[in-house]
């Protein structure tokens, strides 16, 4: 059977950065707005995470499409706003100025080159932060859930068209952004509520994995129980020639190994000085989001049409070669 | 050059200028963007480009190595288009499928270039319409395939190095060989091989003639063997009436894609939409097959035991016209006996057609009062080719079902005086024919109606066996024997040992690293002669664009060569314009009058067909030496005494294939599957057209046709690379699961050797592992041939595994 | 709207000579790998009861095109004079957005990334003459107007338009 490949590796990619920077974004804002400047190194990790992952996931997105100087004059190229990638562009924008704004007030050097532009904007910056962080959260929560209405508004791709696709890629998204954002503390972080800090990033990991996961079964019992079309892309993933890459990098790499990682650090099984343990964590949790992006759009085929001849027909053309 | 021209020069030359601009291209694109040709040997997949591709057309799968660079440098990037410039529209025909009664078209011109064409709806031909390969034609004549200049050997034979000549140093390198051959081994030491039929085809015959040789190579696989057959049998060739037929029987022909717009396709169609019932008899569905009521998959090769059966039932169940059978059929009882034997039990073990179905079609068309048979190539090429001619024409006279409205007719005739023909069969002799090297037909019925002819494989045989002669030199003009005739390898051995071999074409051949001398002739669109007819019209063919290069027409390639050979005085001595005036003396105008005055032709309109005329057809004279009636009873031979008394078998007989699996059940182990192979395809010629970037998107790859169920139980999906295995050779194609062919069957199109540059496809090997059928069945002299007609097998046994 | 043009393929007169798809091609000078129409064969049965059957087809002039739905530069448009949906591919960015959202797998890119399909050889309508693929077809199997006039054509037929919700501006006969 014949895979989607139009949209291959590289939106896979693209969709991924945008889940993963808006995740990190929305777990770095939460966690300054509820710590502030506890965790100083924490949120400006995060700070640069969301900004530098949007902004590279949209770079791969230029690279992917066929005329990239066109397309990032953004007010030329997207202009029909009831268009989703219309839609999405301009959010992409939006998190990217705002995730960077707040990146460069989290950092120390760049806060003294600010205030030498105007001084309030280095002196008030906590304010600035707040309100960026606040602004911030609906703006990220938009990029990651634009990712999956991206491919559930499309009637003709039955494995694509359900909204629990967005859901399950906003489940994805927080879930790569927590894992991100934990691996960096397990690291990185030297604010002495560490340990607190680390433990509920953790159960965080633990509770979205599990959410994810029911999502993810949700979803493909869905596709399984509904149309042919549906079911036959739904076997493609579960059963068929891309479940390696389902079983072994979604479901292993991307929810069991960060599930279990976390439980490992939770139930003090793992040294907590073996920091190798959080980081393997959140690489797997990475490359998981990543294979999930990838396999949804493979098995993303397009809808069969109702007369069963008709079926055969377009089916039938081949794209050569 | 200096450093700041150079990088200039790289620059532009290499894709990054081009890139760059593509990637900022605003605003003109509503316009037709001419993309350059050049690098563009980029991935197909969607989005995905490989950027600073450079100028790859050359870089790419050349296989001609070699100093003095044979191919043509790509033409200058093609303008961006600004505003689209005036386009002329110039009257004229098609070329794609060679010089012959070409489509008309109107060729698009656009500052000098031809760009595309128009429809022509005044050419009876194809009225308007065109095929695929119509609208390909600026790709083949401005393909980088094409030759460009004449060009003489400097390397090895079969390394394909060449220096490039003048036309003139062509012409006397050749007439000199030509010249000292006649010499010293006698002018039949050459041979000339015969092309798919052309508007030139005499211009070879009269040279030969003009020459002193009578050895013209017939192909031996195509149109002659049935013609020959039927004119035996019969007294003529006749065209299944479409029009009026309420039973059409589709017989090993392929109306649709041999000549689609040319009318096969309206009569097929028309017929269909007008509630005839057709009957499809071939070994695979293809779409005339997939419109018929009733397909017969028979095997490939088997058509003989199939038609001996029908007759067998017509007479049996005494379903045939007596009256007719008595007035006008010699040998009926003989017929009668002997068919006795060929049941159509026995008849379903050989061909793999149910018994009842062939009851069924027999009784179908005995019993239809306007029943025709289009029958053609796909019976012409095994050992029983001729017994199955022979066994379906006599099935179309004792049935009555000759020179009847909606029958097999013989058609009106023309009221345009004919033009005269260049041939020169008035000088034909006994001892001309003695002189062949070998023969197509047995000697006493040569010359047969295109002149004598050795046949094309025979050629080749002689220079390897020497016997009775060697041939000395050869001319092979539109004409590839390595991707068009059998026993690859043998045809490759003998061009190695051929003395002199010339190569008169438009583009790189299969053979072309063993010739000599090559000599490029124009494309029908860069020259301006000769006239086209088409049933009772003609026309003047119009020059579309100067040609490309320093090349002549093939008419004047001839003219020429006959002149410098000193046989001037019967060519004209090489003017063309005098001699195409001659052509059409008998219209009483010169060949410029034709074109000025009758811009878009002339139809002199034709005499409507008259019916049963059967004391006429039946005494139609031979081109014999003796001139003698095709049938000297002056009735259909039923029982052939003619061929009795050239030792031949005086009724049609079944004849078994070198390897099938009825004639060779002890290869079935190791080869299970029988294979042939397909003549005609949807958009190419036989081996050529595989380098015109448009016509190869549409059929890719060589593809095997295999049923689903068989490919299945060898591990074989859809699109797998594949090794089909026979006794002799083998091939490297890929496999397409076609529902539509016998499980035991395989089919794949012949002629696959080429690549196409613009696609970054590369050549195929010429032999084994390449995808030359060519290279799969046998060339054992005692099994390969018809006996009568020397049509040459295309049947084997074989195995198909993945690669 | 004035009217809606369209396509109408009398499938039983195709005999996949592929002349439209060719016809297409060089008339638009379409990149390579690309093909604006497109004629495919559809089998059905087993041995030895097989069918077969072709149809050639290319952009179906939806009246309610998803593509131009989703086209975030709005490069899709539906001409208001005869519902022909054209691309600005001076517009176009190559996202192909549009390639999923149509139901047809009709949207194709070029070498120059942007998208390119069949318009109804707008140039010809305007000169009066009828598209490429239609003036081409040996077996006159193709047609184009109207979508009412093909109608009326097709009436002696039993000829359906093409279902979906796009409304493809496409009628066939079998």
């Amino acid at each position: 059977m014949q895979l989607q490949t139009t949209w291959c590796w590289l939106v896979a990619v693209y969709l991924f950065l945008g889940g993963l920077g808006a995740g990190s974004f929305i777990t770095t804002a939460a966690l300054y707005l509820a710590t502030g400047e506890r965790f100083k190194r924490t949120v400006r990790f995060g700070g640069w995470a969301g900004a530098v992952a949007i902004g590279l996931g949209a770079l791969v997105l230029l690279a992917d499409v066929g005329k990239p100087l066109r397309a990032v004059v953004l007010f030329r190229s997207f202009v029909n706003l009831s268009s989703w990638m219309a839609r999405g562009a301009w959010l992409l924008f939006a998190a990217i100025i705002i995730d960077g704004l707040f990146a460069v007030f989290s950092t120390e050097v760049l806060v003294g080159w600010v205030a030498r532009v105007w001084e309030p904007l280095a002196t008030r910056r906590n304010l600035w932060r707040v309100i960026l962080g606040v602004v911030a959260l609906p703006v990220n929560l938009g990029v990651a859930v634009y990712t999956g209405v991206l491919l559930g508004v499309l009637p003709f791709r039955p494995f694509w068209h359900s909204w629990l696709l967005p859901a399950l890629f906003t489940a994805s998204a927080l879930d790569t952004g927590v894992g991100l954002v934990a691996g960096y503390v397990a690291w990185r972080e030297d604010s002495a509520y560490v340990g607190k800090l680390h433990s509920a990033l953790e159960g965080t990991i633990m509770a979205l994995v599990a959410v994810e996961g029911a999502v993810l079964t949700w979803f493909l019992s869905t596709m399984q129980g509904g149309s042919l079309d549906a079911a036959r892309s739904a076997e493609l993933v579960t059963a068929g020639q891309i479940s390696p890459l389902f079983w072994v990098g979604v479901v292993g790499l991307g929810l069991a190994v960060p599930f279990l990682v976390a439980l490992s650090q939770l139930s003090g099984v793992a040294k907590r000085s073996a920091v190798i343990v959080p980081l393997v964590g959140a690489a797997s949790c990475l490359i998981g989001g990543w294979m999930l992006r990838y396999v949804v759009l493979t098995a993303g085929l397009r809808a069969s049409l109702s007369s069963p001849s008709l079926l055969q027909i377009l089916a039938g053309v081949r794209f050569w070669p | 050059m200096g450093v700041r021209k150079r990088c200039k020069v790289w620059y532009k030359g290499s894709g990054v200028c081009a890139h760059l601009h593509r990637l900022t291209m605003v605003g003109k694109e509503k316009e037709k963007v001419h993309m350059s040709d050049d690098a563009q040997l980029v991935n197909r997949r969607f989005g995905r480009r490989t950027f600073l591709k450079a100028t790859g057309a050359l870089g790419a799968a050349v296989a001609i190595s070699g100093a003095g660079n044979v191919l043509l440098q790509k033409r200058d990037a093609v303008a961006q288009a600004a505003a689209p410039a005036e386009a002329k529209l110039i009257p004229t025909f098609c070329a794609m499928c060679g010089p012959s009664s070409g489509c008309g078209i109107m060729a698009k011109v656009v500052d000098g270039k031809f760009v595309g064409i128009e429809p022509f709806p005044e050419c009876p031909t194809n009225k308007g319409k065109n095929c695929p390969k119509a609208h390909a034609a600026p790709q083949w004549v401005y393909s980088p395939e094409r030759l460009k200049y004449p060009m003489k050997r400097v390397g090895k034979k079969g390394e394909g190095k060449f220096q490039r000549i003048t036309w003139d140093e062509a012409i006397t390198l050749i007439a000199d060989k030509l010249k000292e051959q006649k010499a010293k081994y006698g002018p039949e030491s050459l041979a000339i091989l015969s092309p798919a039929r052309r508007s030139y085809s005499d211009y070879l015959y009269r040279f030969l003639m003009t020459h002193g040789s009578p050895n013209y190579g017939h192909s031996g696989i195509c149109a002659m063997q049935r013609m020959f057959t039927f004119s035996y049998t019969i007294g003529g060739v006749t065209s299944a009436d479409y029009t009026n037929a309420d039973l059409i029987v589709l017989w090993g022909v392929q109306p649709i894609y041999s000549g689609s717009a040319k009318g096969g396709v309206v009569k097929l169609v028309s017929a269909k939409q007008r509630g005839a019932k057709i009957i499809a008899i071939k070994p695979s569905m293809e779409p005339d097959a997939a419109m018929a009521d009733i397909w017969v998959p028979v095997r490939p090769g088997t058509d003989a035991a199939l038609a001996l059966a029908m007759l067998n039932v017509v007479i049996n169940e005494k379903l045939y016209d007596a009256a007719f059978v008595a007035d006008w059929c010699y040998g009926f009882d003989q017929l009668k006996d002997h068919v006795q034997k060929y049941t159509p039990e026995w008849a379903e073990k050989i061909s793999g057609v149910p018994a009842a179905q062939i009851q069924q079609v027999a009784r179908m068309y005995a019993t239809t009062p306007k029943a025709a048979i289009d029958l053609s190539n796909g019976l012409e090429h095994c050992p029983s080719a001729n017994d199955a001619i022979r066994a379906v024409a006599s099935l179309m006279a004792i049935t009555g079902h000759l020179d009847k409205p909606g029958c097999n007719v013989w058609g009106g005739t023309s009221k345009m005086p004919a033009p005269r023909s260049v041939h020169l069969m008035e000088r034909y002799t006994k001892e001309w024919v003695d002189k062949l090297v070998g023969y197509e037909f047995p000697a006493p019925f040569q010359p047969f109606i295109e002149g004598t002819s050795c046949s094309l494989y025979r050629v080749f045989d002689s220079i390897l066996t020497e016997k009775p002669y060697p041939i000395r030199a050869v001319i092979a003009p539109g004409s590839q024997a390595i991707a068009s005739t059998r026993g690859t390898k043998r045809i490759i051995e003998a061009l190695n040992k051929l003395e002199f071999f010339v190569i008169v074409d438009v583009a790189r051949t299969s053979d072309m690293p063993w010739a000599d001398v090559v000599v490029p002739v124009c494309t029908m669109y860069e020259t301006d002669h000769p006239f086209e007819t088409s049933g009772n019209w003609i026309m003047a063919r119009n020059k579309v664009i100067e040609p490309l290069g320093e090349y002549k027409s093939d008419y004047e390639f001839w003219l020429d060569l006959g002149t410098k050979m000193g046989y001037g005085a019967d060519w004209w001595n090489g003017d063309i314009k005098k001699h195409m005036d001659w052509r059409l003396e008998p219209l009483q105008m010169t060949y410029e009058e034709l074109r000025t005055k009758y811009p878009k032709g002339r139809d002199y309109g034709g005499n409507p067909p008259e019916y049963q005329q059967y004391a006429k057809r039946f005494s139609a004279k031979s081109t014999r030496i003796d001139k003698g009636p095709y049938l000297p009873e002056g009735k259909v031979a039923l029982y052939n005494t003619l061929f009795e008394k050239a030792g031949f078998n005086p009724l049609p007989e079944w004849r078994e294939l070198p390897e099938g699996p009825t004639a060779t059940p002890e290869l079935l182990e190791k080869y299970p599957l029988l294979m042939s192979d397909y003549h005609t395809s949807k958009t190419y010629n036989a081996a050529w057209l595989r380098h015109v970037p448009y016509l190869r998107e549409i059929e890719p790859y060589p593809y095997l046709h295999i049923y689903p169920d068989t490919a299945k139980a060898r591990g074989i999906n859809d699109g797998d690379w594949v090794i089909v295995e026979s006794p002799h050779g083998s091939m490297k194609v890929k496999a397409m699961y076609f529902p539509g062919i016998r499980p035991d069957t395989v089919m794949i199109l012949h002629g696959w050797w080429q690549g196409c540059q613009e696609l970054g496809m590369p050549d195929f090997p010429l032999t084994d592992g390449g995808a030359n059928s060519n290279n799969m069945y046998t060339t054992d002299p005692k099994k390969m041939f018809d006996p009568i007609i020397t049509a040459m097998s295309s049947q084997t046994l074989v195995q198909v595994r993945k690669a | 709207m004035a009217t809606q043009y369209g396509f109408y393929v009398e499938v039983e007169k195709c005999v996949q000579c592929h002349a439209c798809e060719v016809a297409c091609m060089a008339k638009n000078n379409v990149d390579l790998g690309v093909r604006w129409r497109r004629v495919s064969s559809i089998w059905g049965g087993q041995f030895p009861n097989v069918t077969n059957t072709s149809i050639s087809l290319s952009c179906m002039h939806c009246a309610k095109p998803a593509c131009m739905a989703v086209c975030p530069t709005g490069a899709i448009s539906k001409r208001a004079e005869d519902g022909i949906v054209v691309v600005d591919r001076s517009k176009c960015i190559g996202c192909r957005y549009c390639f999923f959202a149509c139901p047809f797998g009709v949207p194709q890119y070029g070498n120059d990334g942007t998208m390119q399909k069949c318009n109804l050889c707008l140039d010809r309508l305007g000169d009066g003459k009828e598209p490429m693929c239609v003036t081409t077809c040996p077996a006159s199997a193709l047609h184009a107007g109207p979508v009412e006039e093909l109608a009326k054509l097709a009436s002696t037929k039993a000829a359906t338009r093409l279902a979906g919700a796009t409304q493809p501006s496409v009628l066939i006969s079998k």
